[in-house]
């Protein structure tokens, strides 16, 4: 969590998908802080989007992350789309949906709330080395 | 009267054999009634994702996620016993590791949400022929492999 599905008309090329998924997850965690760890991105293919649509993106993020970090994430994949893609604003459909941290197990654990990801990261570190 | 729960299991493409998804799916049905009650029955949906599709923290990964529909307003104690108890039957039968196992029990209202907003990805008008040929693809996985299957790739 995140999990970030990027749906296309036609298949990507490795490297496109390679560089829209640094740039996915770079972005998020700049605009969130969280660990790229978290991160997960999938390429869905052969998907008959809108007319003008080039690519559709959904996310599931953490419930917490305040509107304004969310119009900053959704502006940011559009800049990243518009880069790799050549996509204008239009073209280009971005929705996040919320699900509460506490319904997800990454890594091996329940996941923490934003903001809380040092203390759990710590933790888990410290009980494999256990 | 039997409550169906939806459980949507995202794979990498040929990982599980036809035996491995049986004794998941049994033992999650075992999960689902222990915890939620006798009267419930799980109903599975694996999603196959094609070799190099998946990223973790950027980097091509074989993860599995596992997305399973709980009541609503399930409470916090048999929600996580169900996360656990997923977790540790898939890592008994598939011995994955921790890192590539990603599971979600959600609420059936928002997971519903989340399955809606994937289908509506598609423009209006191929909606229906889209959802014509992903039911065909289930019926023939069903029949070939008793599994109820199809790709992330329409």
């Amino acid at each position: 969590m995140p999990l970030y599905t990027v749906s296309t008309k036609k298949p990507l090329t490795h490297d496109v998908r390679d560089q829209l998924a640094a740039g996915i997850t770079q972005l998020h965690c700049d605009a969130t802080g969280a660990p790229a760890e978290f991160v997960q991105v999938v390429f869905s293919f052969n998907v008959p989007l809108g007319k003008h649509k080039q690519v559709h993106l959904l996310g599931s993020i953490r419930s917490g992350r305040s509107s304004e970090t969310k119009q900053l994430i959704i502006s940011r994949f559009h800049q990243l789309f518009h880069t790799v893609l050549r996509t204008t604003e239009d073209q280009a459909v971005v929705q996040l949906m919320d699900v509460p941290a506490s319904w997800v197990i990454e890594g091996g654990d329940i996941m923490p709330e934003p903001g809380e990801e040092a203390e759990w990261l710590e933790n888990r570190t410290a009980s494999r080395q256990d | 009267m039997v409550t169906q729960y939806l459980v949507v299991c995202s794979i990498p493409e040929g990982a599980l054999s036809r035996q491995q998804k049986q004794r998941l799916e049994d033992g999650l049905t075992k999960v689902y009634q222990s915890n939620i009650g006798t009267n419930v029955k799980a109903k599975f949906l694996w999603m196959n994702i094609p070799k190099g599709q998946a990223y973790l923290a950027a980097a091509v990964e074989g993860t599995i996620t596992v997305l399973a529909t709980m009541p609503d307003g399930l409470a916090t104690q048999p929600r996580r016993s169900v996360l656990y108890g997923i977790q540790r039957l898939w890592k008994t039968e598939t011995g994955c590791q921790d890192h590539q196992l990603i599971i979600s029990a959600a609420d059936k209202h928002v997971a519903d949400q989340f399955l809606m907003a994937s289908r509506q990805r598609p423009a209006a008008l191929f909606r229906i022929p889209v959802m014509l040929k992903l039911i065909a693809r289930l019926l023939v996985s069903k029949m070939r492999s008793g599994h109820l299957e199809t790709s992330v790739n329409l």
